[in-house]
């Protein structure tokens, strides 16, 4: 029994020590977007605005757990939560919680609006007041097809496919893009296989029981990036229509006092390109690209030809 | 071999989320939930013996609506409702609501369980506190009451387990449990394996150490008994 404690308090101590070693490196990950995340930094007298999203989905919403409270969620819909709290002059409550719940908190009322990477589609336009489109860097814009790393490149055209299984996310604009590329073609006798979570469809894919996932670029970039080089991009891109290209915020029904001041936000934001800034700098956050690849210096700052 | 490493890594990086907030938040949740649900409870189960017929049905409808519906439901339904019906919870983070709907669960089941220790034991006990000139109210507390508590106090062990466990379907609005933790992880890593197993193995051994300390504690109630 003392013997169990000590080897439980040896690898505790020795945990600690590894933390200490790796905290240096989280700083320069935040660098850029910490710079964003001050300027956007909202002082409200019009009231509190709730944002509800899901933190599951780096690089657009995620946790960095070295902070804390409000501050730990990150990504791009955080600084775009931010950035319409000041233009609105509120104060900015997030309200963390799953992607299903955000609808249903959209839809009950008990947050003002919802910004988790939600693409259009023709039913949430029917329950909801959908805000005019805003651009996710690639996230949204390019949609491609991630495979084992022995598949890559073998993978390029549609009819490829044939013959093998898909897999992508439950309710998610992949899902309509799966059954319109590859539903369409009769010919083609592919399995397709929904997933409620992306985390445990990648798990599916290393396990060789889905041959192929259907995921946003930027996401599947996000889990290339952890993968340790087992999974690789097919190189097959979805033909996106443009009214998927971007994502739109999920407001209450009939809430059009809201809905154009978001939209008012939106086009200023759209028409002064913050967008690119914002979506650089999570990708950096979230361990996708680093600064100066997407041209940013040491210090977060961009760097402007 | 790098299913190993990618453990220790997400150790390494995150075992603050895992081991003091996640494990923190379950046990604060459960310590809640069963508090709450054994002081409900007993005043539950009491208020169905009472002789107030519409009492007892309000009681009997609030424990077949519980024990009849999904705990994920009843959180929805906790967390976007209540806060309708009770507006200060609106301004209050969800773990309020949550805490409030697992104490209304846990009241159900625990109160379930005091009416069946209490049945347990013997009729006549209560027949021979009366015929001895004991009251009503004399006898069920300090007769019948305390020999039904050694009956309950397995069950009721068992009960804490079980919300420790239930605690993780809070998680869908991530009010910072074991569970909330790991979708929190596995959503920048997308390791979903690794994170999974960690929360498994935490998770077994929050319950197997609480059942072994409660087999104990049950052991020594018995000897003093």
């Amino acid at each position: 029994m003392k013997k169990a404690i000590a080897i439980v308090l040896a690898l505790v101590l020795g945990l600690f020590c590894l933390t200490g070693c790796t905290k240096a490196n989280d700083k320069k990950l935040s660098v850029a977007y910490d710079k964003y995340a001050a300027e956007l930094t909202a002082s409200g007298t019009n009231g509190t605005l709730t944002v509800a999203l899901s933190p599951d989905f780096a690089p657009m919403e995620f946790y960095d757990a070295s902070k804390s409270g409000d501050a730990a969620i990150v990504g791009f819909d955080v600084l775009l939560a931010k950035y319409l709290a000041k233009e609105l002059g509120m104060n900015l409550q997030l309200k963390p919680m799953s992607f299903e719940a955000c609808q249903v908190a959209v839809q009950t009322g008990s947050v003002d609006i919802a910004i988790s990477g939600f693409s259009w589609t023709k039913s949430r336009a029917e329950n909801y007041e959908l805000s005019d489109w805003y651009v996710a860097g690639e996230n949204e814009t390019q949609q491609s097809i991630i495979c084992l790393k022995e598949n890559e490149g073998k993978f390029t055209k549609a009819e490829d496919f044939k013959g093998h299984s898909i897999g992508y996310q439950g309710a998610s604009l992949q899902e309509q893009l799966v059954s319109e590329t590859f539903g369409n073609m009769s010919d083609v006798d592919s399995k397709t296989y929904v997933y409620a979570d992306l985390g445990v469809a990648v798990e599916a894919l290393k396990a060789k029981q889905v041959d192929f996932l259907a995921v946003a670029h930027g996401n599947g970039e996000s889990i290339i990036a952890s993968s340790n080089d087992a999974i690789a991009f097919t190189g097959f891109d979805f033909e996106v229509a443009e009214i998927y290209k971007n994502n739109v915020c999920l407001l209450q029904k009939g809430n059009k006092d809201l809905l154009n001041k978001v939209n008012t936000a939106l086009a200023k934001a759209l028409s002064n390109d913050y967008y690119s800034g914002w979506y650089d700098a999570s990708k950096v956050y979230a361990g996708v690209s680093t600064l100066d690849e997407l041209g940013f210096d040491d210090d977060g700052n961009k760097i402007s030809e | 071999m790098v299913f190993l490493s990618n453990i220790v890594m997400i150790m390494t990086r995150y075992w603050q989320l895992f081991l003091i907030k996640g494990i923190g938040y379950t046990l604060l949740l459960s310590v809640i939930a069963v508090a709450g649900g054994a002081f409900f409870g007993s005043l539950m189960a009491l208020g169905k013996r009472s002789k107030i017929k519409i009492l007892k049905w309000i009681i009997t409808a609030i424990v077949e609506v519980v024990r009849g519906t999904p705990m994920l439901l009843q959180l929805y339904f906790g967390v976007f409702v209540f806060p309708k019906i009770i507006p200060p919870l609106n301004a209050l983070p969800y773990i309020y609501s949550v805490s409030i709907v697992l104490i209304i669960n846990s009241s159900a089941y625990v109160s379930e369980i005091i009416r069946s220790g209490i049945e347990a034991v013997d009729p006549g006990q209560m027949e021979a506190a009366r015929s001895l000139g004991l009251t009503q109210r004399t006898a069920m507390l300090s007769i019948i009451l305390p020999q039904a508590v050694k009956n309950i106090l397995p069950a009721l062990g068992n009960e804490f387990i079980t919300v420790i466990k239930e605690t993780s379907l809070a998680s869908t609005f991530f009010v910072g449990e074991l569970m909330t933790q790991e979708i929190v992880v596995r959503g920048t890593t997308y390791l979903a394996l690794e994170c999974l197993t960690i929360t498994g193995v935490l998770y077994f051994v929050l319950t197997f150490v609480l059942s072994k300390g409660l087999k104990r504690w049950e052991r020594s109630m018995k000897a003093h008994a």
